[in-house]
């Protein structure tokens, strides 16, 4: 039987990210919501008036929050109830948007923390803004959104850079066009991780796992979706072609350099299990020996006549460095299962201990203070160098 | 042995000290102190965290018996007890919430609803919401000071949410549950409880920020228009200027404690001179030049201040805080502390003391206890709201409202001078 799985977007870029959702056959089997500030946004996604909420539309006239924080937290916080009622029947929730603006930004984690309310596991898909064309001011107010308010609540994760878009399209190609391809690659995605986390009926990806993965620390994510019509005779090696020069992967640096890599095959009935095996050792091959790899298959009469791979990349955020190595050991539970064979013994990794190299006083072996990178509790005139003349002893 | 009823008690586990204020709710502004108890300790505490639970309950049951034996009131027999907390992964931020008027009338119905709501945050499983503050009330979009009774057909309250970590939290609970018999007490954030004892609602209404200079910790409030626009606390305080000067001249960490603590530093400063001579850790007598003291003090000193200054810039406190800066704490006694306030954040500075602490002891009104005496008037004014007066609000309703608290004590110290 089908869960009951939910998809809702939050703000403008979530409303174009579902209008595409809609017009794939595929995402029948998912409830489709929409919640914005702008009238606009939520007529352009298609979906039904009954499947969408105009958050505080006597307030805000359905003209948007403008990019404020404040008005889109505000608008959407005066949609809880409705949010409530919108997402009770869920068994899965999958949040998309894209961070920067006003309703998302806001929006987001208060759709999670409603979801959170009623016990319904939630996966958050969010665009990040482009690092190089918008302001600094926007990035910073995505990036303090995604790590002090979404990933604490979200089960799982996956924060795409735009700015991927760059490494893969021509520059000639037309900026609309460009988005429109991002918001369908967004969508496959969803469409993929939705199927195999819930369907996968040849190998599937457990839930718990796949949060486990996102949960252990923050990441960014690049997605990649490879398509081929399944008569095709050579449908698994064109399916990859088209995946590794999908416009949201930035090239296959991007897996080379994955920590954690989420690789699917969907297709129609006719899909046997040696073209899954065979599309999954392929994508086996392509990510780093020591990355976690996660996998899943499912046919469905939805994916009918066509085959798609789908690999979502994950990079951990270099700052939980610290975190990483003492939950190295976790980690490791994973791997034996996934990436190594059962008879090779797994030498145990040999930690780095942050051994350092300045006296703390009393302060050693307590939990360190830190700011913008530097240990507080190392004394300030060590850290910034100031001259002292010394001490002189009396005689 | 006398049996009061109307008795309410606060305690702090500070870095430096553990301390229990004991007091009887009168039907004056403020409580009046009964009973007082403060205890030196070394390690217990460390960063606003209890190090070791045994020993933090012993020292408090010695607490207890102290104040039992001078005052003859058995603090453990007080109705409402409030801890201080100020580490715990302590953070705060704003929530929204908002409700519905069916009637087309603000009533308590609709303030609760909406002051709830605020508080739904998307936390992680292992935090709890500590305190919550109104900060401000619009109705249909219109801000007004009081709500109650005002025409329109939605409230939205902005509050501002204090939230920790649970089991740290609880670390505290249990130590106080044990040693008072009780199965609850009330959690304060410490800046929350300085702000309490020591602003005046003139200065929250034009703007200030306060910050509690402690040993182990340094907390911060700004409050303007009569609502908190940001408060946190950081884990950093005069046990690293003391940590500092033991190791820039190698000398034993009591010795620099001392230094800072019972004035003799202060005195040095004032008199001019040109060095001090302490004993080393070697045994040696040595000469520090002053001014050497002078570059690891106020080098840390101004550090503290400068992240408390990046997070109120991240909070985007306004700028025209009228009524400056107010410093208190144990820190704040130290003469370069204010001096390096005013350095950091360009505000004109004061420091202040709990000068309105009334009764028997006399040792409350030092800055260092601003924060345990706003504790207990919270203590008092939440035992006025649930005990004292029988048309006081539910304790249920009552028990997150912060904000209510100050809205009370408003009318109170409308006819107090400070």
């Amino acid at each position: 039987m089908q869960k009951a799985i939910t998809v809702i977007a939050a703000g403008g870029a979530g409303c174009r990210i579902m209008t595409k959702l809609k017009t794939m056959p595929q995402s029948s089997v998912l409830n489709l919501k929409a919640i914005d500030t702008d009238r606009q946004d939520l007529i352009a996604s298609t979906l039904p008036a009954s499947d969408t909420i105009l958050a505080a539309e006597a307030w805000r006239r359905g003209k948007g929050c403008g990019g404020s924080i404040i008005d889109g937290q505000r608008a959407i916080a005066s949609a809880r109830s409705a949010i409530r009622t919108m997402l009770k029947d869920s068994e899965l929730i999958f949040v998309i948007g894209g961070l920067g603006g006003g309703t998302a930004t806001s929006g987001i984690p208060i759709i999670l923390s409603e979801a959170s309310a009623l016990h319904i596991p939630t996966i958050c898909i969010i665009s990040m803004p482009f690092f190089s064309l918008e302001s600094k001011v926007k990035s910073m107010t995505a990036e303090k959104a995604l790590h002090e308010d979404i990933f604490p609540t979200a089960d799982g994760v996956l924060a795409l850079p735009n700015d991927l878009l760059f490494a893969a399209i021509a520059p000639e190609t037309p900026i609309e066009e460009a988005f429109q391809l991002a918001d369908q690659e967004f969508a496959r995605t969803v469409l993929a991780l939705s199927a195999i986390l819930t369907g996968g009926n040849l190998f599937s990806t457990k839930l718990s796992d796949f949060c486990a993965i996102l949960n252990k620390q923050k990441n960014t994510c690049a997605i990649g979706i490879g398509r081929a019509t399944a008569d095709t005779p050579d449908k698994i090696e064109k399916a990859l072609g088209a995946m590794l020069n999908s416009p949201l992967l930035g090239g296959l640096d991007r897996i080379s350099e994955a920590d954690a890599v989420i690789f699917s095959v969907l297709g129609d009935a006719s899909l046997s299990i040696g073209d899954a095996k065979n599309a999954l050792e392929c994508g086996k091959k392509l990510i780093p020996e020591n990355a976690i790899f996660m996998s899943g298959a499912a046919t469905s009469q939805h994916w009918e006549n066509f085959l798609q791979l789908s690999i979502v990349a994950i990079k951990f955020d270099e700052r939980d460095a610290a975190r990483t190595v003492l939950s190295s050991e976790d980690t490791a539970s994973l791997l034996p299962d996934m990436n190594t064979s059962k008879n090779t013994p797994v030498a145990p990794a040999q930690l780095d201990l942050p051994l350092g190299d300045t006296d703390k006083g009393i302060m050693q072996g307590t939990v360190a203070v830190t700011f913008n990178g530097m240990d507080l509790d190392i004394p300030t005139y060590i850290r910034r160098n100031l001259a002292l003349t010394g001490a002189k002893q009396v005689k | 042995m006398v049996h009061n009823h109307n008795i309410v008690s606060a305690v702090e586990f500070g870095t430096s000290k553990i301390t229990l204020l004991t007091g009887e709710c009168t039907n004056s502004a403020a409580p009046r102190i009964i009973g007082y108890c403060t205890i030196p300790h070394n390690g217990v505490v460390v960063k606003g965290e209890i190090q070791d639970m045994e020993k933090a309950e012993e020292l408090l049951e010695r607490a207890v018996k102290t104040v039992s034996d001078d005052s003859g009131i058995d603090p453990a027999e007080g109705k409402i007890l409030t801890v201080l907390v100020n580490g715990c992964q302590t953070a705060s931020r704003q929530g929204i919430g908002t409700a519905k008027a069916r009637s087309g009338i603000i009533t308590d119905d609709e303030i609760f609803a909406a002051s709830e709501e605020a508080k739904v945050l998307n936390l992680a499983a292992d935090r709890e919401i500590i305190n919550s503050a109104t900060t401000s009330f619009l109705v249909d979009s219109r801000q007004v000071l009081n709500p109650r009774g005002q025409s329109g057909t939605e409230l939205e309250i902005r509050a501002h949410i204090v939230h920790a970590v649970s089991s740290r939290i609880d670390n505290f609970r249990k130590v106080i549950c044990r040693c008072f018999d009780t199965a609850e007490c009330d959690v304060l954030f410490s800046p929350l409880a300085s702000d309490i004892g020591i602003l005046s609602d003139k200065e929250r209404d034009s703007g200030v920020l306060l910050v509690d200079i402690g040993a182990g910790c340094t907390d911060y409030v700004v409050e303007f228009k009569n609502g908190i626009w940001s408060s946190g606390s950081l884990q950093l305080g005069f046990e690293h200027v003391a940590n500092d000067l033991s190791i820039a001249f190698s000398l034993p960490v009591n010795t620099c404690r001392q230094l800072l603590a019972n004035g003799k530093l202060n005195a040095e400063i004032e008199n001019n001179s040109e060095e001090i001579e302490c004993i080393n850790n070697s045994g040696k007598k040595i000469r520090i030049p002053m001014q050497d003291i002078l570059t690891v003090v106020d080098a840390r000193l101004e550090e503290i201040f400068t992240v408390i200054k990046h997070n109120l810039i991240a909070d985007k406190v306004p700028k025209n805080l009228e009524s400056g800066g107010v410093l208190t704490g144990g820190g704040a006694k130290f003469i370069r502390t204010k001096e390096a306030f005013s350095k950091i954040f360009e505000l004109s500075c004061s420091v202040r003391f709990p000068a309105d602490a009334d009764g028997a002891v006399t040792e409350v009104k030092d800055p260092a206890f601003s924060a345990v005496w706003g504790a207990l008037k919270f203590s008092a004014e939440k035992f006025m709201q649930t005990c004292g007066d029988p048309g006081s609000r539910n304790r249920d309703n009552w028990h997150n409202r912060w904000k209510s608290v100050v809205s009370n004590f408003k009318d109170f110290w409308a006819s107090f001078k400070f």
